[in-house]
Order: structure tokens, then C-alpha cells, then sequence
């Protein structure tokens, strides 16, 4: 039964990274060569499909960490704890990219890297969060305390996703605001073609990026209590031949 | 072409038209080229999927030979306890 289930479980990973790979060259091909080249800002305006499918896959991981915190602050386990600590790094890991393509984009459009505009601050502080959480796990141990606490920041740093959504309607800044409720400023379909493959390739990278920490996360869990089950036993692993 | 414009221009200008000074620019020009900056963006989104991946081949390696000797220590302990008292 479960050689089975690793098997189904094998299989649908092998296909997960076939079908985002194939995602990703399609983007690539459509961003690149089918493209045009925006009017304003020139080609510096393909970074734009990188960099927001990328604030997205970051949304998606801080709400992965999110759901994980919530079952693990309501019914504590492993499987919760690794899944938000899996959506904490990639929220961290997609955010840095964010932080990254992001002023770049903007050094041609708005001639500085960094403006202290509402929606790069606020999208800063998230980033800040999920750092504060890695740190949070990485140096004060597995303890159950320390993983509560965890929890109640990964609960923290969900509940600044909308305010970053809704800065820039609410507090203006100088942020682009080009996909809109009302069909979005893309002016060609090969724009709005390589947008949403974006969404898409990024959307299959986050649930197998994901995926595969938990995996580790589970992993080192469960050889965590078999370490401990062995000194138990006295049995030393640590002990060298 | 352009020489001849130069000098067309030199000769036209009113003398009082002609700098006498050079001052530094107060605002930063926009000097960045578009095709660096997209291939910075292009490679650093790269480098850090990368990098994540390298940190969980790490972990897994780590995690492989924590249970190494998890093995080894289950296999001197069953060892242990299938011999003889040597007492």
C-alpha cells in the first residue's frame, strides 16, 4: 500500500516538473520572441513578466505558510509545521526575487533603484517577516514553543498581503498599477499571452518547490524522532566507529 | 555630418551662449541599459531558485548521512544483541 502511494506520489513529481518545465520554455518563448517590445520603456519592460508572476508565487507561498500556521496553532503537527515552514521559505525565497527584478525594472522607468513608495515598502516588510521566521526556526531550535510562535507569524505576515495588494489604490506611490479588475493595461495579446504563462509556470513552481521542502521538512522530522527513539534505546548514533 | 553640425553650431552660437562653466548634474542620468538590466533581472531570478535548491540538496545530503549512522548504530546494536555474553 504505501509502496504504491510512493509510487503515485513518484509519478505525479516526475509530471509536476515535466509540465512546469515545459511552462517555463513556452514562457521563455513567448517573452523573448513573440513578445513586442513596449513603446515607453523598451525591452527593460520584460522583466515585468518575471517580476509579477514572482510577487504572486510570493502571495502563494505566504498563504501556503499561512494555512500550515492556522492547522498547526489549531490541531499541532508535524505535516502542518513543515508545510508552513516550506510556504515561509518560498514566500522568502520569491520575495527576494521581487526585491530584486523589481528596482531594476526600475532603475530605467523611474531612474532609482528604490523610492520609499507604498507598495515596495509594505511588499519590504512582508519580506522582512518571512526572513524573521527562517531565522525564527533556523536558530531557536524545533522546540514546541518556538514552532507556536512561528505559527503565530506566519499568521502575521498573511495578514500584510492585502495591505500590499491595496497600497497602491489606497495610498498612491509611483507603482505601476497595469493588471486592474477591468481587463488590465496590456495593449497587445501576445503581452497578455506571456502574462498569464507567466502566472501559470510560476503557479507549478511554487507547488513543486513546495512540495519538495515539506518532503525534506517531513524527512528530517521523522529522522529527528528515530534519532531520539535510538538514544532512548541507547543506542548513539553520533558515536563514531 | 555630425562635424559639420558641431561647427555650424560654433559658429552660429551668440557668444553669449557658450558655457564658461561645467556644473555636475544634481539628478541621476538614466544611464542603465535596458538589456543589462533585463539579463540581471533574468539571471538573479535564476541564481536564487538555484541557490534554494542547492540549500535543500544540502539538507538532503545532511539528512542522508544522519541516517547513515542511524543504520550503523541500529546494525552495532542488533549486532550487540544477537552475540553471546562474553562474560
Amino acid at each position: 500500500m504505501a509502496h504504491a502511494r510512493a509510487r503515485v506520489e513518484g509519478l505525479a513529481f516526475v509530471s509536476l516538473v515535466a509540465i512546469t518545465a515545459i511552462a517555463f520554455v513556452c514562457e521563455i518563448f513567448i517573452v523573448f520572441l513573440v513578445a513586442p517590445t513596449e513603446a515607453r520603456m523598451g525591452i527593460v519592460q520584460k522583466i515585468f513578466y518575471f517580476h509579477v508572476p514572482s510577487a504572486y508565487a510570493m502571495y502563494l507561498g505566504a498563504t501556503v505558510c499561512f494555512v500550515g500556521s492556522v492547522l498547526f496553532l489549531a490541531r499541532s503537527s508535524d505535516t502542518a509545521d513543515a508545510i508552513a515552514r516550506a510556504g515561509a521559505e518560498a514566500a522568502c525565497v520569491f520575495g527576494c526575487i521581487v526585491m530584486t527584478t523589481g528596482p531594476l525594472w526600475g532603475a530605467k522607468a523611474w531612474g532609482a533603484f528604490w523610492t520609499w513608495d507604498p507598495r515596495l515598502t509594505t511588499a519590504l516588510l512582508s519580506l522582512l517577516i518571512y526572513v524573521a521566521y527562517l531565522v525564527l526556526r533556523g536558530f531557536a531550535g524545533d522546540g514546541e514553543g518556538e514552532r507556536r510562535f512561528a505559527a503565530a507569524l506566519g499568521v502575521m505576515g498573511a495578514a500584510n498581503l492585502p495591505i500590499i495588494h491595496f497600497s497602491v489604490q489606497k495610498w498612491g506611490g509611483q507603482h505601476p498599477v497595469v493588471i486592474t479588475g477591468n481587463g488590465g493595461g496590456l495593449q497587445h495579446p501576445a503581452m497578455k499571452l506571456g502574462l498569464a504563462l507567466g502566472f501559470c509556470a510560476f503557479t507549478l513552481l511554487v507547488i513543486l518547490l513546495v512540495w519538495l521542502r515539506t518532503r525534506v521538512e517531513l524527512a528530517t522530522v521523522r529522522l529527528a524522532r528515530a534519532e531520539r527513539d535510538a538514544i532512548d534505546l541507547e543506542i548513539d548514533s553520533k558515536a563514531r566507529a | 555630418m555630425s562635424n559639420n553640425d558641431q561647427t555650424t553650431v560654433s559658429v552660429q552660437a551668440p557668444p553669449d551662449d557658450r558655457a564658461t562653466e561645467f556644473r555636475a548634474m544634481t539628478s541621476e542620468p538614466e544611464h542603465y541599459s535596458g538589456t543589462i538590466l533585463l539579463v540581471s533581472a533574468y539571471a538573479i531570478l535564476w541564481a536564487l531558485l538555484v541557490a534554494w535548491l542547492g540549500v535543500m540538496w544540502r539538507r538532503q545530503t545532511k539528512l542522508g548521512a544522519r541516517m547513515h549512522d542511524l543504520e550503523r548504530a541500529l546494525e552495532t546494536a542488533t549486532e550487540r544483541a544477537g552475540a553471546p555474553d562474553e562474560r
